[in-house]
């Protein structure tokens, strides 16, 4: 009790001393940005791993993780860079679940164990074309999760439809290296993707 | 001629290049074929991967995006990590729950203003008069107020339940009484002798209290000397026989049949017995006649015999009342046979009932069918069908070829059946998949000899058994004659 006391008063203390140090966020602070970016944080998640109660998991370590590190918005070093650091964090998290899945999911073919894939229906829609939808994106899961965490990040921040500039400023690279990092991403990815369904589609 | 590396050409695709480097990659483009195969290549791998990745984004259906979404999450956000709690900003307004000194804790002022009583101990006793006169001089004239903060502050006093508060006593006292015990005791009784009046009432009331329990004492042991509360045993010319009942005659245990005689197969093909017995029981008959009795079927089995089968019609063209052609047995061996009455294995003549004697079918004595004794059917001695002696009420018929297992249109129709329960430790384990039961649907309309097949645990199996024993059916009918098949049961065990 007496140091949870201490802890708050050193934070009000920080906050009073406007400026110097690192910010302590406020919860009208936080929520905004909370309320600003978690739709899409959600969203970002929910294309890595596919599935909506583990992006809203994720989503909820990535905040908890920019409510101890992140940078504050109004902090002038980094200014409006928060909604970038969330990106990166965001699909790094989900890439690495995403890999974590897909190790589990060799060993249990390893070890030969039954490997279903849920498909939640959903109403007033095709179940065939749930199921192919939802076989095509494992496909693009699985390539993802053996390509080096970099460069499918690279990639889905991209497809989230980030541009150029953004991407520089995301990932920390100069935005005129974005086109061969790009270039060299897409074709790992087609390699990964080839070596493993290439076979089976015309592509 | 430089080729141009792929970056610079990914970047023309997006179109991300300054304009004039744009113009000079489109220049080179039209000259350099190699080029303009990479970019080709490059394109194509980018349009593939921008289709494979469109399938990644969620339906509409699968992703619910709005600011109720958010809202939520912020809010369970919050809770999960207890950040921004409520308490905390209200205690950095200096608004904290107190607890009263019990313990010689400095007091909040904020108490110490409205509650006299809250002063600290070590303040003395003229202290606190001093400062509950002083309060009550201030609060004079505006009494509903101070109640009213009193009531407001209440919450604040340490909610003890009586088992706390009495194990605080206890161990209060015990400390005490271990400290100094002969001072203690002093202290307790002290209040109980202080006058001569006083001593003399307790002196009184310890003599009472003795004479009592010395007389409840002696009652006790009266009571065990002269054995009080035993009832006394009635004379015995008070009773008198009114009826000398029988003896029950003791089942015979079942003798085997002759060796050659067919044995039954997983006895319920009309038996009444849950388990399937050695086939017992047997038939007699005839009426002296020359012929060999007739072939034909055996009447309806009974457990009483009033009008034996005979072939030839009944001499009374219009009887009053109508007995049916029986033969003793079990009325589950019954089957209902179209056709003149006779014996299975007789003779293609003209109707006789057989060289036997005692108004039965057949070549021997007795009521009943066939060549043994009595009133049953077959080689045996009395009732029931067979070769050996009747048993007591069940056995099974000689020529059984045990129950069949249910297939095509043979199979009992199923017109109630209930679903299994789950029970509250399954639910709770996540238990899931199915009970599969195999019975024997027997020609009654009744379940036998149900079997588990494949189980699940938690009481899932038993509920199974117990849903399967309400169904209700139509028994499985072959060539017009329902009878008893073996048929498996599915009960499903599902969470949702």
């Amino acid at each position: 009790m007496i140091a949870t006391q201490e802890r708050l008063g050193e934070r009000i203390s920080a906050e009073s001393q406007n400026g110097s140090g690192r910010e302590v966020w406020t919860e009208a602070v936080f929520e905004r940005v909370f309320l600003q970016h978690y739709s899409r944080i959600v969203a970002v998640l929910f294309r890595v791993v596919g599935d909506r109660a583990q992006a809203e998991e994720l989503a909820g370590d990535v905040f908890w993780k920019a409510y101890r590190k992140a940078p504050h918005p109004d902090s002038p070093l980094e200014q409006n860079n928060l909604g970038g650091w969330l990106y990166r964090v965001a699909t790094r998290v989900g890439i690495d679940a995403l890999r974590a899945v897909a190790r589990r999911k060799r060993y249990e073919q390893e070890a030969g164990a039954a490997n279903y894939e849920s498909v939640e229906a959903s109403p007033n829609s095709d179940p065939l074309a749930d199921v192919l939808r939802e076989e095509k994106r494992r496909r693009v899961r699985e390539a993802l999760a053996i390509m080096k965490p970099a460069r499918a990040q690279l990639l889905i921040l991209r497809q989230s439809g980030l541009s150029y500039q953004e991407l520089a400023q995301t990932l920390g690279v100069k935005p005129g290296s974005i086109g061969t990092l790009l270039a060299r991403a897409e074709a790992e990815f087609e390699k990964h993707y080839r070596e493993l369904y290439g076979h089976e589609e015309g592509l | 001629m430089i080729c141009l590396d792929e970056g610079i050409l990914r970047e023309h695709l997006d179109g991300e290049l300054p304009r004039e480097q744009a113009m000079s990659v489109e220049h080179h483009l039209a000259q350099c074929e190699e080029c303009r195969e990479q970019i080709e290549v490059i394109k194509s791998r980018s349009q593939m991967i921008n289709a494979l990745f469109a399938e990644l984004s969620p339906a509409s259906s699968e992703i619910r995006q709005d600011a109720f979404v958010a809202r939520r999450a912020f809010a369970q956000f919050k809770a999960s990590h207890a950040i921004f709690d409520d308490d905390v900003e209200v205690a950095g307004a200096a608004i904290r729950p107190i607890i009263f000194p019990l313990n010689n804790e400095a007091v909040p002022a904020i108490a110490s203003l409205t509650l006299s009583l809250a002063l600290p101990e070590e303040s003395g006793l003229l202290m606190r008069l001093a400062a509950g006169a002083k309060q009550f001089v201030s609060d004079f004239g505006k009494r509903r107020q101070r109640v009213q903060t009193a009531e407001s502050l209440r919450f604040m006093l340490p909610d003890e339940s009586f088992i706390v508060r009495l194990k605080r006593e206890f161990i209060v006292n015990a400390q005490e009484f271990r400290r100094d015990p002969m001072n203690f005791i002093g202290q307790l009784l002290a209040g109980e002798a202080s006058t001569p009046r006083r001593r003399r009432l307790m002196q009184a009331g310890t003599a009472t209290a003795m004479i009592a329990y010395a007389c409840i004492f002696t009652t006790f042991l009266l009571a065990g000397a002269f054995k009080f509360g035993v009832k006394e045993k009635l004379p015995d010319d008070k009773l008198t026989v009114i009826q000398m009942l029988p003896t029950p005659a003791t089942e015979s245990t079942p003798q085997n049949g002759p060796a050659d005689a067919p044995k039954g197969k997983d006895g319920l093909k009309g038996g009444s017995k849950l388990k399937p017995e050695k086939s017992q029981g047997g038939g007699s008959g005839g009426k002296n006649e020359a012929t060999p009795a007739t072939q034909g079927v055996k009447p309806q089995y009974s457990v009483f015999q009033i009008n034996p089968p005979r072939v030839e019609p009944p001499t009374n063209a219009h009887p009053k009342f109508i007995f049916p052609e029986t033969l003793i047995g079990d009325p589950m061996l019954s089957r209902n046979l179209p056709g003149p009455t006779g014996l299975k294995d007789g003779a293609d003549a003209p109707p006789s009932n057989g060289p036997g004697s005692g108004g039965g079918i057949g070549n021997n004595t007795g009521t009943g069918m066939g060549d043994g004794k009595g009133p049953g059917y077959g080689r045996g001695e009395g009732g029931n069908e067979g070769g050996g002696l009747r048993d007591g009420g069940g056995g099974c018929c000689g020529d059984g070829t045990g129950v069949e297992v249910a297939r095509g249109n043979i199979r009992p129709i199923i017109t109630y059946r209930e679903k299994a329960k789950y029970t509250e430790e399954a639910r709770q384990n996540h238990v899931q998949g199915s009970v599969v039961l195999s019975a024997i649907f027997g020609s009654d309309g009744k379940l036998y000899n149900i079997r588990i097949v494949r189980g699940l645990p938690f009481g899932l199996t038993e509920k199974a058994i117990e849903a399967a024993r309400n169904i209700q059916f139509r028994p499985a009918v072959k060539n017009g004659v329902t009878i008893p098949v073996r048929m498996t049961l599915e009960f499903n065990f599902a969470l949702y």
